[in-house]
């Protein structure tokens, strides 16, 4: 069926199709999903485009200890053992057995003067900020601990200024022996955006620190 | 998230390129549904008395129903064949973008945090786009029953129920201690997303042990773990969280939640597709 269409004659008429609501609607929330995606692509491509500049942080582990625990199951009677420790639990959350009852464990104390303010720009939703012990042993080539952690949610928080600060985590190796081996501390930091590429990276770390030989009790 | 994006382009374009097909040939389906203003369509005749009115919503459905009848073999096979196109473009892109970053399911949804021994379990869902679960973001606002899921999750406050992550898993690089990873424990289904603490590398096999535990929780994963299982490895590791878009995963957890609502919404959908004829 050929009709006339006067579109072109009239001078009133500048579209040739009408829409009805349905496709208007559909047409108007295509629009706004484009524009809101759109929106959110361009928001994480700058984030991502213009990073934040990188902290820096003075790391100075102060006291390193070794102790040789030997794991007791019974609260009441522990056996005496020369020159082991004898604790009835793990240190801290570790409480897992790595397949044996004596096992070495690290202690340490560390200052900590880190300004992760210049981290929190336009689009950051928190900082993971962690303490790494990175070392090397025999049969691992690469080793990496965590050993204390904090989040930091606000600018106001994000001056971290620690004397004497222990460890939260224990510090166990595979091996569970420290005998011999070189730790270096670092401070790492993980970025969560509100929108966009996550982004970690080292904001300073400590000179190499040897493991002493284990405490005799 | 990319083929959802894409999708919305899709049907703007064929919205596009349908809106101005030449409408000279307007016949049967066209003619019927076409809304007609006198003045409009008519510009030369005069509007008087007895005209009839601008149709009204029922009417243009009816129009739409007769439209779909008048409708030949040929027609409707079309409307088939665009629909299954859709569908088959979204998996193409999705199976593309699995390749790409070398992950088998490189969009999660963070669906439910489940307690378990005191311990709060982060799980993830892969995206299911085969199912054009996606498309209903049209037809459902996913920001409505927001407040009806205020658990305390174990990656808080990184990460709440509904945010959509994005993994890859490049293999050049191996992971590092403070990434956050997705990971499957063997014999059960449900990823968990939680952060790695330790990491050791074997150095005769290259083997990573990892350990992980969440943001949120006061001890690590091997408590979650199978029984004696002290590490994870890397062929457990879905992927690493790259990045990162709040609240767009509300549709699949609702979808998941209310199973029914997932095959109004699909029937609905697909009916519409075969329907719809711009």
């Amino acid at each position: 069926m050929q009709t006339p269409f006067p579109s072109d004659s009239h001078p009133l008429c500048t579209r040739t199709t009408m829409h009805n609501l349905q496709q208007r609607a559909n047409a108007v929330s295509a629009f706004a999903i484009s524009v809101l995606f759109s929106l959110l692509a361009a928001v994480a491509l700058l984030s991502y485009v213009m990073p934040p500049p990188e902290p820096t942080a003075d790391v100075a582990v102060t006291e390193l200890r070794v102790r040789r625990e030997y794991l007791v199951l019974t609260l009441f009677s522990p056996p005496v053992r020369a020159g082991l420790y004898s604790v009835t639990g793990r240190y801290g959350p570790d409480y897992f057995d790595y397949g044996k009852k004596t096992n070495e464990f690290a202690f340490l104390a560390f200052d900590l003067d880190a300004d992760l303010t210049p981290l929190f720009d336009w689009n950051t939703k928190q900082v993971f900020v962690c303490l790494v012990a990175e070392y090397e042993s025999k049969t691992h080539n690469h080793n990496q601990v965590v050993v204390w952690d904090t989040i930091i949610e606000d600018k106001e928080n994000a001056v971290l200024e620690f004397q004497g600060e222990r460890n939260t985590y224990a510090l166990i190796d595979v091996s569970t022996k420290w005998q011999g081996l070189v730790a270096n501390f670092s401070l790492r930091y993980d970025v969560t955006p509100h929108v966009g590429v996550l982004r970690s990276g080292l904001a300073g770390s400590s000179k190499a620190m040897p493991f002493p030989v284990a405490e005799k009790r | 998230m990319f083929e959802f994006v894409e999708m919305v382009f899709m049907s703007n374009f064929i919205g596009f390129v349908r809106s101005r097909e030449p409408t000279f040939n307007v016949s049967g389906w066209q003619a019927a549904t076409r809304i007609k203003f006198p003045s409009f369509n008519y510009p030369n005749y005069l509007p008087a008395h007895g005209h009839p009115a601008p149709p009204t919503m029922l009417a243009a459905v009816a129009d739409q129903v007769k439209a779909f009848r008048q409708l030949n073999k040929r027609q409707i096979a079309n409307q088939i064949l665009n629909f299954v196109m859709i569908i088959a473009s979204a998996l193409m892109i999705w199976k593309a973008l699995s390749l790409a970053t070398n992950s088998e399911s490189p969009i999660v949804v963070l669906l439910r945090t489940r307690h378990q021994n005191d311990v709060t379990l982060n799980t993830a869902r892969p995206l299911d786009v085969s199912k054009a679960q996606i498309l209903s973001l049209f037809i459902i606002p996913p920001l409505t029953n927001l407040q009806k899921f205020n658990h305390s999750g174990s990656m808080e406050p990184a990460f709440y129920r509904g945010d959509l992550l994005f993994l890859n898993m490049p293999t050049s690089e191996s992971i590092k201690v403070g990434d956050i990873c997705v990971f499957k424990i063997p014999g059960r289904d449900v990823p968990i997303v939680h952060r790695v603490v330790k990491l050791h590398d074997e150095y005769k096999t290259g083997k990573q042990f990892l350990l992980t535990k969440g943001d949120n929780n006061q001890v690590d994963d091997r408590g979650l773990y199978n029984q004696g299982q002290m590490w994870i490895h890397r062929d457990h590791v879905v992927g690493k969280v790259r990045g990162f878009l709040p609240y767009i995963g509300m549709v699949t957890i609702l979808m998941n939640d209310y199973p029914q609502l997932k095959y109004v919404l699909l029937g609905g959908l697909g009916l519409f597709v075969l329907i719809h004829r711009e």
